[in-house]
């Protein structure tokens, strides 16, 4: 019995025509059947996971089968990472999208295409960070586990930066657990096979306490056997700016808002009244010359993007290798900014018999220009219109507004304005270089039937150097006059190097073709070691002299380091009968340096249930049904929520290395608040699965119902200051987060004939998040807060708590507002008692809404016509509500002495009797801040055109000619991504780097 | 299946080996009991805290040249907008203009005190590892005193005006590092808890060695570097120095009196005087040998930020823009003209745009050991104190002249009242300690309802106290 490529299959099932003579294929492929005497058996049928059924005449003579692929049947894999499972036997929620799929939908990031294909994987925001390559996005599947404040506000990661977000899940890339995201970003989306979302407590049991978040699972394509087979993609992109969120003032308007905010009114010293005035006539001049500078658009550019890989396979059954090298050329919207990357991987395997030995080497060399020499983007946004970019020469001018002076040198009027664009004319740099090799090396040997022993090693070394350089003529040192401190360069040196060392162990038994049992066994040990090192110099006064040793002075020194080291265990325990029922138990120890001394070890366990009413006869008698599946998993899984630091009181010298005149030691001081008694979180999850297709494939779908219960949160506690910190770690309650998944699939019009076909897809996604029980601790503070000033009784003077049972953790905290008063055009707000007031107070704030939508997903359509495919792609949400700080900060709070957003302009009151929904224009911007009140709530619903993709597959049986090329396949592909964004909420997106629509053509050439 | 069995047990004992290979300590962090081992740990978890008290949110800018005396009028740089301390806001509560500073006082002194407290709780549990003769006394009577320096200046900013309303509820007075939370005690209360804890320190301190020399170059070798410039560290004499202005705020002049009287009598065991006052402050900025404790900043960063906060340009805080307010300050219209405290190159940088104080520019000194000093206790404060105390009124006249003549200033005629004893020792309050904070704590003692440079019209406790931080009001327990 041998595959295709004639290695032999062991565990293959042999069934006689009759059913009642069966057998199983040894190690070597051999199998054979003792026939009772006086019985005929006309033909066997041979099974096998993965392949083709076959079934054999049988004339009585020896018999050598050879049993075909199946690609149909590849699907009922599932890649755990770790192991293969048969997807019939598997309880767990594991959702697998191919290769082929991802493509469709997106030209770039793949990640982008999982968020579309998946509603429970989510990407955050990028309000700020726009459409910058050089930032890696915040990604989360099913909400949040751990208790905590995420109204914050967004946070700007760059490659090179420590990613500090807690709530990612874990990446796995062809068996390296744990990678980078943007490992998984720059990925060649050609290279992809399958990429499989693990969600429930039993990817928690296999993966331990990193997996909490879920798993993301890549697999890239094996190499295939046969003579040499070279393989181009490319793609090439023209990506350009999206400003249609930008409403700014035009020079005239925004002069006019000054005057009205009252820079120009007459006040102090004669000289005082002069400049100011003065300063008013010239500014007016320019607006009358004509001068309104579209600053928006300076730094920003069209940009063409390209990306190429080669691929070269082949070998003979015993030896296949691959060699891919890629380049990916993707600059930024902004001018200087961009990835660059290049990287090459050589994936070899060897089988021989039982023995399969197989190795991939990965080295990739990515640069990146992180922010642009133009600077960010909000420092244009915040130029007035009336400033002119060059000066009477041609030049660019440094200062586009210079303070007016009185007498004894104080500025009297106006303000000193740097030109951003004037940094431009000199060197400066901020880039990341990162150098990462990866290696895979997996030994596998088959002692005996049905046992299989495995090894994996694979080790991870990084290098990251950051270098920021700003020459002495920037901008930002025009106050600076010491020469030693004009000009600045930051170097970062950080170096990683992972290893983890696994021995696996999987042993499956059949009886008589109705029991099947599969019992998994890995044991892995691993080792992590981070470091950083850095400096920060000042004065470079020769802008070529861009190294971080030529400063004139080293400011600081910066570094850190950190080593983590775990061993674990995981076994496995599946059962199926019958392919109807299946059972499986998966359990998990896991030791780390990271627990503390006290509680080194973790135990984790799941355990599920799986219904194929498919092969039940009465449902298949139904004749519509193709697949229905019925799964559940229940696992209680544990989570520390703290490093051993924060439940040991421990000293740190971090901000107190210095010497005090009149000690001879250091100083140190406490770290934090320990507590002795903090307990591990639990959580208790249940997942509840539907998976069906009906009507030949017309219908189908998937439905998931999850409940995650936290127990013994570890959440910040807030403290009284007096007591000396702000915060403790403390186990404050249980959480629970409650939600639904569904996708579905519909194909309305399928012709085998014409080979055509149409089908949509919707998914979607709501997650509820609770608050279910609070500690006792939390519980007395609560009432304790909500006692009342004996003084003043009818006065909340404290603030509601936050943490009470039935709160959700994305609600929104507001004082109510009625508007903005139109005889004195201040705001008027509800206290908590209902009664009007026009003071903000933190005590009146109370819950106005949730952040979390109705319901949020994706729809899809999807056509093909033989080699002619079309996608679109759009995701929505409703129903959740949103607080406006942008438009707090660009509108209300907004320094008027720079450019703003247009509702400034018209929509703020300014006499007695307007009906205005923003406060009236003062120039105090320190004295009045608008707060948190209900003006800035939004209903937040959305509709995001992301990917429209037509792609034409060229074939040699339709189209011919492509053979005269050389080619043996080829395909084109058109995509337009980001085309379209439609919200309820007008809002400046992208502040720091602005949104961006790209159009791009792939090409795929097989030769 | 027997090999499983031994692969199974092989792992097992892989399970039982690895505690050790598990056990990574991060390089930044030690656990308290690691420190708190030997003597070097008690020393670092003081120094600490000094090192703490130096950051520009407390006494390395805020509490005295920042802050307190923009607060107390000592600047006017009216034309810088962010500068505008004419505002109403600046003493009006809530208030988001003050918001910050006065939440991270509280924020960081209690910080400070819980430091302190853990340090203390562990000299009673592991102070036997403390070998060194003295130490002991000296690590528990300096934490003693600093707990009760900063307690005092918490009172004296987030209490009432003491003489006014004692009673009132004032702030937690914490002796223990844990999470439960103190109440508001009465500032009756609260300053008999200080004055209690200053006088446990007192005794822990009386052997106190109070090495103080200022070489011109070189170090004293001989001195045990760890008992070395005792004026950087809460000494016996600072300790009794806090004792005289916290009886004072008390309002008991008798015991003021007699530590005032004590400092100013202070002998050195060689003979001469503990302290003396200073005639020429060309090259001793900040009055060497006055000098009863002052905090140690960063050698790094203070001569640096200093340079740039006390220049004269628009963006700056810390300047007087119109030279006659500096003269108003200064008296100069009546007497003040050879006020080494302001005169150019002395105590003022006087220019046609401007002025500022030179007390911080401590680049030209004649000793090292002087720079990178701010003074938080100094000995013409004790006269003052005395003199406000002395039932004697000639007494007063005297103190306050000895100090006056030293400074430039002609000796001033015996007080017919206690009006003119009050008026002349404010005077003197606004000289000595510009930017140094003390003026304003002057101020609320004696509930000023106006003073130089005043904005409000009628200055009440309201305008003199600060509110409690929001997190306070919410978390603590303030009724």
């Amino acid at each position: 019995m041998v595959d295709e490529q004639g290695d032999p299959i062991p565990g293959v099932s042999v069934v006689s025509n009759d059913q009642s003579l069966k057998a199983v294929t040894r190690a070597d492929g051999t199998f054979s059947i003792t026939l009772p005497e006086g019985k005929s058996v006309k033909s066997f049928t041979f099974s096998f996971i993965g392949m083709a059924t076959k079934t054999v005449t049988w004339d009585g003579k020896p018999l050598s089968i050879t049993l075909a692929e199946d690609a149909q049947t590849m699907d009922e894999v599932v890649v755990t990472g770790i192991f293969e499972r048969k997807k019939e036997g598997f309880t767990g929620s594991a959702n697998r999208m191919t290769g082929d799929e991802i493509r469709k939908l997106s030209s770039g990031n793949i990640l982008n295409a999982i968020t579309m294909l998946d509603p429970g994987f989510r990407m955050g925001d990028n309000m700020l960070s726009g459409s910058n390559p050089s930032s890696v996005p915040d990604f989360t599947m099913r909400g949040q586990s751990s208790m905590g404040d995420y109204s914050t506000d967004e946070t700007v990661i760059m490659r090179g930066d420590i990613d500090t977000r807690p709530n990612q899940p874990l990446f796995v890339l062809d068996g390296i657990i744990d990678v980078g995201v943007t490992k998984i970003m720059d990925l060649d989306p050609a290279q992809i096979e399958s990429v499989t979302l693990l969600k429930d407590a039993a990817a928690m049991a296999i993966y331990g306490s990193q997996a909490s978040n879920g798993v993301v699972v890549v697999e890239t394509k094996a190499p295939e056997a046969g003579r040499l087979r070279v393989t181009y993609n490319g793609n090439y992109k023209v990506e350009y700016p999206d400003l249609t969120d930008y409403h700014l003032l035009n020079a005239a308007e925004k002069l006019e808002l000054e005057r009205r905010a009252g820079y120009y009114d007459e006040s102090g010293t004669i000289v005082n009244v002069e400049n100011r005035y003065d300063i008013y006539r010239r500014k007016l001049l320019e607006v009358e010359r004509g001068v309104d500078t579209y600053w928006l658009s300076q730094p920003l550019e069209t940009v063409f993007a390209h990306r190429h890989g080669i691929n070269l396979e082949g070998g003979t059954n015993e030896l296949r290798y691959k060699i891919y090298a890629g380049l990916n050329q993707a600059p930024g919207i902004m001018k200087g900014t961009g990835v660059y990357g290049k990287s090459v991987s050589i994936d070899i395997r060897y089988r021989y018999k039982g023995l399969l030995i197989s190795n991939i080497a990965y080295v990739d060399y990515t640069t990146s220009d992180r922010t642009s020499p133009y600077g960010t983007f909000d420092q244009y946004a915040k130029l007035n219109p009336y400033y002119r970019i060059r000066d009477e020469h041609g030049q660019i001018q440094q200062y586009l507004e210079k303070a007016v002076y009185d007498d004894s040198g104080f500025n009297s009027a106006g303000m000193t304005v740097g030109n951003p664009m004037y940094n431009t004319l000199y060197n400066s740099i901020d880039r990341n270089v990162a150098f990462e090799v990866r290696d895979a090396f997996r030994a596998e040997y088959s002692p005996m039937e049905n046992l299989r022993l495995a090894m994996d090693l694979t080790v991870t070394k990084t290098t990251s150097d950051t270098d920021i350089f700003k020459s002495a003529n920037h901008t930002d040192f025009i106050e600076v006059t010491d020469l030693e401190e004009r000009g600045s360069y930051q170097w970062t040196n950080a170096t990683t190097l992972d290893w983890d060392l696994a021995f696996t162990a999987s042993y499956n038994k059949v009886w008589q073709n109705r029991h099947v049992l599969a019992t998994y066994f890995r044991y892995d040990i691993k080792e992590t070691k981070d470091h950083s090192a850095g400096a920060y110099a000042t004065g470079f006064p020769n802008d070529n002299m861009d190294e971080v040793f030529l400063g004139a002075k080293v400011q600081e020194n910066v570094g850190d380091e950190n080593t983590t080291r775990s061993f674990g265990g995981v076994a496995t325990l599946s059962y199926t009968y019958d392919q109807k029922y299946a059972a499986d138990i998966n359990g998990r120890l896991d030791a780390s340096s990271e627990f503390g001394s006290e509680n080194r070890y973790a135990p984790f366990w799941s355990a599920g249930l799986r219904w194929n009413l498919d092969k039940e006869s009465w449902i298949q008698r139904l004749g519509f049904v193709d697949e229905l599946v019925l799964r559940g998993t229940y696992g209680v899984t544990g989570e520390q929520g703290f490093t051993p630091y924060q439940a040991l009181q421990m000293y740190n010298y971090t901000n107190t290395m210095r010497i005090y005149q009149s000690s001879d030691v250091v100083g140190t001081l406490l770290y934090g608040m320990g507590n002795p008694e903090l307990k591990w979180q639990t959580t208790d999850s249940w997942n509840i699965g539907l998976d069906f297709t009906l009507f030949n494939n017309r219908l189908s779908g998937r439905f998931e119902y999850y409940n995650k219960l936290t127990k013994n949160t570890v959440l910040d506690y807030s403290l009284a200051p007096s007591i000396g910190f702000s915060t403790i770690k403390d186990n404050v309650g249980n959480i629970s987060n409650k939600g639904y998944e569904f996708t579905l699939r519909y194909m309305p019009y399928y012709n085998v004939a014409q080979q055509m076909n149409l089908s949509f897809v919707v998914n979607g996604s709501h997650n509820k998040n609770t608050i279910e029980k609070i500690s006792n601790a939390l519980r007395a503070r609560n009432e304790e807060q909500m006692k009342e000033d004996p003084d003043n009784p009818n006065k909340l003077s404290r603030p509601l708590p936050r943490y009470e049972e039935g709160y959700s953790q994305s609600m929104i905290w507001a004082v109510r507002s009625l508007g903005i008063d139109p005889i004195t055009g201040r705001e008027v707000f509800l206290t908590r008692d209902g009664e009007r007031t026009s003071e903000w107070n933190a005590a009146d704030q109370v819950p106005v809404g949730d952040t979390e939508p109705d319901l949020q997903g994706t729809m899809s359509l999807n056509f093909n016509w033989k080699g002619l495919s079309v996608n679109v792609a759009a995701q929505y949400k409703f129903g959740g509500q949103y607080y406006n700080k942008t438009l707090v900060d660009k509108v209300e709070n907004a320094d008027l002495r720079y450019n703003v957003d247009h509702r400034a302009y018209t929509d703020r009151w300014q006499n007695v009797g307007d009906l205005a929904v923003f406060k009236a224009v003062t120039q105090d911007v320190n004295g009045s801040q608008t707060k948190a009140s209900t003006r800035f709530l939004m209903d937040q619903n959305e509709l995001v055109l992301n990917t429209i993709n037509i792609q034409y597959r060229f074939e040699q049986r339709y189209t011919p000619w492509i053979k005269r090329l050389g080619l043996s396949s080829a395909s084109v592909g058109l995509y337009m991504e980001d085309l379209f964004h439609w919200s309820t909420i007008r809002q400046e997106r992208g502040i720091e780097y602005p949104m961006s629509r790209q159009i791009s053509m792939s090409l795929n050439l097989t030769f | 299946m027997r090999n499983l069995y031994y692969m199974a047990v092989g792992l097992l004992m892989l399970f039982a080996s690895c505690s050790d290979w598990l056990d990574v300590k991060p390089k930044t962090n030690v656990e308290e009991e690691d420190l708190f081992k030997n003597e070097q740990g008690f020393k670092e978890a003081l120094t600490g805290v000094y090192i703490k008290l130096s950051e520009t949110q407390l006494y390395g800018r805020e509490l005295t040249y920042g802050f307190l005396s923009q607060l107390a009028q000592c600047y006017l740089a009216e034309e810088n907008e962010d500068a505008d301390y004419f505002e109403e806001t600046w003493y009006t509560y809530p208030s988001t203009r003050t918001e910050t500073y006065v939440n991270d006082f509280w924020v960081e002194g209690y910080n400070a005190i819980a430091n302190l407290n853990n340090l203390l709780a562990n000299i009673e549990t592991r102070g036997d590892v403390i070998v060194t003769d003295g130490y002991r006394d000296i690590i528990k009577g300096e934490a003693l005193g600093l707990r009760s320096f900063i307690y005092f200046d918490l009172l004296r900013m987030y209490g009432p005006i003491y003489k006014d309303n004692a009673s009132s509820p004032s702030i937690p007075y914490r002796t223990q590092f844990n999470r439960d939370v103190a109440k508001l005690l009465p500032a009756t209360e609260v300053i008999d808890s200080i004055i209690d804890c200053l006088h446990e320190a007192e005794t822990l301190l009386e052997n106190d060695p109070m090495n103080i020399s200022f070489p011109s170059y070189g170090e004293d070798t001989s001195i045990d570097p760890f008992l070395n410039y005792r004026f950087n560290r809460m000494n016996k004499y600072a300790v009794k120095g806090e004792l005289a202005r916290a009886y004072l705020w008390k309002g008991d002049k008798v015991n003021a009196a007699r530590y005032a009287r004590e400092v100013i009598d202070a002998k050195k065991p060689t003979g001469g005087d503990m302290f003396a006052l200073i005639s020429d402050n060309t090259q001793d900025k900040i009055c060497s040998t006055e000098l009863m404790f002052a905090i140690n900043m960063d050698s790094n960063t203070f001569a640096d930020r200093i340079a740039d906060e006390f220049a004269i340009t628009m963006w700056n805080y810390y300047i007087i823009s119109d030279i006659n307010y500096l003269y108003e300050i200064f008296d100069v219209a009546t007497d003040g003209q050879n006020d080494m405290r302001m005169k150019e190159g002395m105590g003022f940088s006087i220019s046609a745009n401007g002025a500022y104080t030179l007390k911080y520019n401590q680049d030209q000194l004649f000793s090292s050991v002087l720079e990178n000093n701010i003074p938080l206790i100094r000995l013409p404060e004790m006269y003052y104190i005395l003199a406000e105390c002395t039932t004697d009124l000639e007494e007063a006249t005297q103190l306050i002249s000895t100090v006056r003549t030293m400074r430039g200033v002609d000796a001033l005629q015996t007080f017919r009242n206690d009006t003119e004893r009050m008026d002349a020792i404010e005077k003197e309050y606004r000289k000595e300690f510009y930017a140094e904070g003390q003026l304003w704590f002057f101020y609320k003692r004696l509930g000023y309802t106006t003073f130089l440079g005043c904005p409000i019209a009628n200055m009440t406790e309201g305008h003199y106290r600060f509110p409690l931080p929001d997190d306070e009001i919410a978390l603590g327990d303030i009724y």
